[in-house]
């Protein structure tokens, strides 16, 4: 995409719709929009794709940083402070700015099929959540299987959050159960409707809501906590994926591609500079002028709220894989509330290994977030990466050792010789590792949120899109897309309502993914054996009971 | 199901299938009548077989069929030197694995499949089982296959004189720890428990009894609604075949079951399972005991009345026998 040289004073350029910014949802409009048959002009000042949401190479980062941190700062972020080691590639890096994981039951991956768009793109799995508790990261139970087999929970404990799985794959038909709750803290409601002891709380608000705190309402809890359940039944091991290369971003590019296929035009490289409400012209610093039949939809918010989010992204010398389930390249962790010295927010760590594409092999990309503004914030981040590297350090050592004694084994029932976590904690605890982690590349950064959607004044030919969430997984994408689109057209009664070309290939992927039946936690009885009658007796027939 | 793309069903079109079938129906017969005369003729000829074959392709549940087919293939097998007949058999066996694909869970094919084995001068054992795992995997609950399963690993014993119990008792525990609401799974492992403490005396069958306990009671207290936990909790505490308890010991395993499904009933107060297994249980201990059967049980039918109206009577009768 060249950069605009032309320095013509008169209008000869026209369209219908010019998109300032490609920003994922700015991209899924351009996209929908041009689908439609309206005339789209796609620009955006920076030289790459994705703007708020791109993962960026080390050499754009640095540019970024520089531009985050000037007086002229128009981003959602601000107060960057970059170190990169020297000798590092600069291209062999993609530092995602809006880390985001995609649910495999989500608006957003059903649109990503029935656009065709996926078929750009190129996912992998993610299905290791954990959660720091007592100094170590304990693997979320989200299966029936997980919590049948699982050697740490109690009888009545394995009962009672099966019981909550089942009520809440169904919580929206279920309301005299959690209406009185409605607005009250999730966890007040786990526990005195389901007596869930702290740590299923714990796990269910942090790494299976994603919430950054068991103070979140119950009903926004409850879906959130649905979305991870119902996801896991979608391709089976994983409730989430992530793209290569760095997902927002990815995914505004290939919504990008789209657009253009249906005849949107893009440039970038290209700033707006002006606008004019009563002649619909659009100025470019080029110079340029485009004349704007109906709308702008621009990424420069304005409208910002006092909540911020304060990252940190951490590049290490270590492969991670310690971390990764079979198969996987990418964990998530959580610090839960107070687990920190006293933060009143979750840290949510998306941990991207070689395998996402966006570092060499031999290294990890650490992502970091909370929900807590400035200096707090980054104080509790750098607590979490302390433990962080201890744990990493502790789990990839090849030398750890301490000496037990015969009395500090038990045995549980099934033979299993079980060693006191108090007495396994303080070995931990004492433990101190031969070497140290290297960094090779620590950023830290805030990031403001805008409110959406953004109810641009009525005769106004000027729409803000927001800028991206706090939240960990993609949120609201589609719905942010479609007010947009509404905004343009009127309706949202045709949005990407296209036949592509039919080819059956994406047939499995998408029957899986709005697969509407929760078999796992519903009524899964060993009767339907299927077709024969005589089932039933022939086989309990050979059982002697 | 899914990915069968759901056609528009206008009349129009609608009318349009009706026509189609009529004729396939009418084609149908016709090579119905055909085989059903060349089996009356007692035609035995490769032709004959050719005709079964088109017509089991369209419809192996014809069990007739598969008669009138083994018919022809022992008439051809007289006189026959092995390798001509492992070859019709290999054929067989690949003709029934296509079939098998489409419809896993038709009786005669399996059948058909283990009369093969069964004439086959050298039963390719080992492809079975392969086989069997492989069907077991795309439907872990197909009991067809558990039965033929039972059926290959049988051949395999007696034709290497090595036992498998270990091996297929560690298989079933793999197939529960994937998914527990399994009872073919679990009904297997009632085979072969018996004959794993017997192969392997150094197992403490007591200490084995309450390990499956415990397994089972996982199972229970994560999903009390699968009949089929239930069930085989029952076998553990009910049967003889696993370690001889004396009447003491039977009584005090009652009353520890007891009070671990009482503890459930007392979270789940609707359980069916578990006030009928309650029921049972404490019918059972009295008359171990010599002594009349607690009168808490005839709560638990009254329950169970109004939770399974279906089995009303049942639970009736049950009262009355008292």
């Amino acid at each position: 995409m060249a950069t605009s040289t032309a320095s013509a004073t008169d209008c000869n350029e026209t369209c219908d719709v010019l998109i300032y910014g490609t920003g994922l949802v700015e991209s899924v409009v351009a996209a929908a929009l041009a689908w439609q048959g309206t005339n789209v002009l796609h620009i955006d000042s920076n030289p790459y794709y994705g703007g708020a949401w791109a993962a960026l190479n080390l050499d754009e980062l640095k540019a970024w940083t520089d531009r985050v941190n000037s007086a002229s700062n128009n981003t959602p972020f601000l107060d960057a402070y970059l170190y990169i080691s020297r000798n590092l590639d600069p291209r062999k890096y993609a530092i995602d700015l809006s880390p985001h994981i995609l649910f495999t039951r989500s608006d957003l991956l059903s649109l990503l099929i029935k656009s065709r768009v996926s078929r750009y793109l190129e996912f992998k799995p993610l299905g290791s959540f954990h959660t720091f508790e007592q100094d170590s990261f304990e693997k979320v139970p989200g299966t029936k299987e997980d919590i049948f087999t699982s050697q740490t929970l109690t009888l009545l404990t394995k009962r009672s959050l099966m019981r909550f799985m089942k009520f809440v794959i169904d919580w929206e038909q279920n309301t005299t159960v959690w209406q009185e709750y409605k607005d009250e803290p999730i966890s007040k409601f786990l526990e005195e409707k389901f007596g869930l002891d702290v740590p299923q709380i714990v796990e269910l608000v942090h790494s299976i809501g994603l919430l950054p705190t068991p103070k979140t309402s119950t009903e926004v809890a409850l879906a959130k906590i649905k979305r991870y359940l119902t996801s896991m039944q979608v391709y089976g091991n994983f409730p989430a994926m992530y793209s290569m290369y760095g997902t927002g971003g990815e995914l505004a590019q290939g919504f990008c591609r789209s657009a253009a296929v249906a005849g949107a035009v893009y440039r970038l490289g290209s700033k707006l500079v002006g606008f004019d409400e009563t002649t619909g012209v659009a100025e470019l610093e080029s110079g340029e002028k485009i004349k704007v039949a109906e709308k702008i939809i621009s990424s420069e918010t304005v409208a910002t709220q006092d909540e911020e989010v304060t990252r940190m992204v951490a590049v290490v010398e270590k492969d991670c894989k310690e971390w990764f389930a079979e198969g996987e390249s990418a964990a998530i962790v959580v610090f839960p509330v107070d687990t920190l010295d006293g933060n009143q927010a979750a840290v949510q760590v998306l941990v991207m290994g070689s395998g996402s594409g966006q570092c060499p092999s031999g290294q990890a990309i650490w992502y970091l977030s909370i929900q807590e503004s400035g200096e707090l914030g980054r104080k509790f981040l750098y607590v979490a990466l302390e433990k962080l590297e201890e744990a990493i350090l502790r789990e990839s050592t090849q030398d750890f050792e301490f000496a037990v004694n015969e009395e500090e084994i038990a045995y549980l029932p099934n033979g299993l010789p079980v060693i006191s976590s108090v007495r396994l904690g303080e070995s931990l605890r004492n433990f101190t590792p031969k070497e140290s982690l290297k960094y090779l590349l620590k950023l830290t950064y805030s990031q403001k949120s805008t409110v959406s959607p953004i109810e641009p004044p009525a005769d106004s030919k000027l729409i803000y899109s927001a800028a991206p969430c706090f939240s960990l997984a993609f949120e609201d994408i589609v719905d942010q897309a479609k007010g947009l689109y509404e905004l343009v057209t009127g309706t949202t009664d045709d949005f990407f309502d296209v036949d592509f070309e039919d080819e059956d290939d994406d047939a499995t992927v998408s029957a899986a993914a709005q697969d509407t039946e929760a078999r796992e936690f519903s009524d899964d009885k060993d009767e339907d054996v299927g077709g024969h009658q005589y089932d039933f007796e022939e086989v309990a027939g050979e059982m002697t009971i | 199901m899914h990915s069968v793309k759901r056609e528009r069903t206008s009349a129009k079109a609608r009318e349009e299938r009706r026509r189609r079938e009529a004729g396939k129906i009418v084609e149908y017969k016709a090579l119905v009548d055909k085989v059903l005369t060349s089996r009356k003729n007692q035609n035995y000829t490769p032709d004959a077989l050719s005709l079964t074959t088109t017509l089991l392709k369209q419809n192996p549940e014809y069990y007739t069929i598969w008669n009138y087919r083994r018919e022809i293939l022992t008439s051809i097998f007289l006189a026959q030197p092995a390798e001509t007949i492992q070859s019709h058999i290999d054929n067989e066996l690949q003709f029934l694995f296509a079939r098998l694909m489409e419809f896993p869970k038709c009786y005669w094919i399996w059948n058909h499949r283990k009369w093969c084995l069964e004439t086959s001068p050298s039963p390719p054992w080992k492809y079975e089982l392969g086989l069997v795992t492989k069907m077991l995997e795309r439907d872990a609950r197909n009991f067809h296959g558990w039965h033929y399963r039972r059926y290959v690993v049988q051949g395999t014993e007696q034709a290497t004189g090595k036992s498998l119990v270990r091996p297929e008792f560690d298989y079933t525990t793999t197939k529960i720890k994937a998914n527990f609401s399994n009872f073919s799974a679990w009904h297997n492992r009632t085979k072969l428990i018996p004959r794993l403490l017997k192969e392997e005396p150094d197992i403490d069958a007591r200490n084995f009894l309450d390990n499956e306990v415990n397994l089972i009671t996982q199972a229970i207290y994560t999903d009390p609604d699968d009949q089929s936990v239930w069930l085989y909790h029952r076998w553990l505490i009910t049967s003889d075949d696993i370690v001889k308890l004396s009447s003491d010991e039977r009584k005090d395993l009652l009353n520890k079951e007891i009070k671990s499904i009482q503890e459930l009933l007392d979270v789940e107060p609707d359980s069916k399972w578990c006030l009928q297994s309650l029921a049972f249980y404490k019918c059972l201990l009295a008359s171990l005991a010599g002594k009349a059967v607690e009168s808490s049980v005839v709560g638990y039918l009254d329950k169970l009345q109004d939770i399974d109206p279906m089995r009303k009577k049942r639970y009736e009768d049950w009262k009355v026998q008292l």
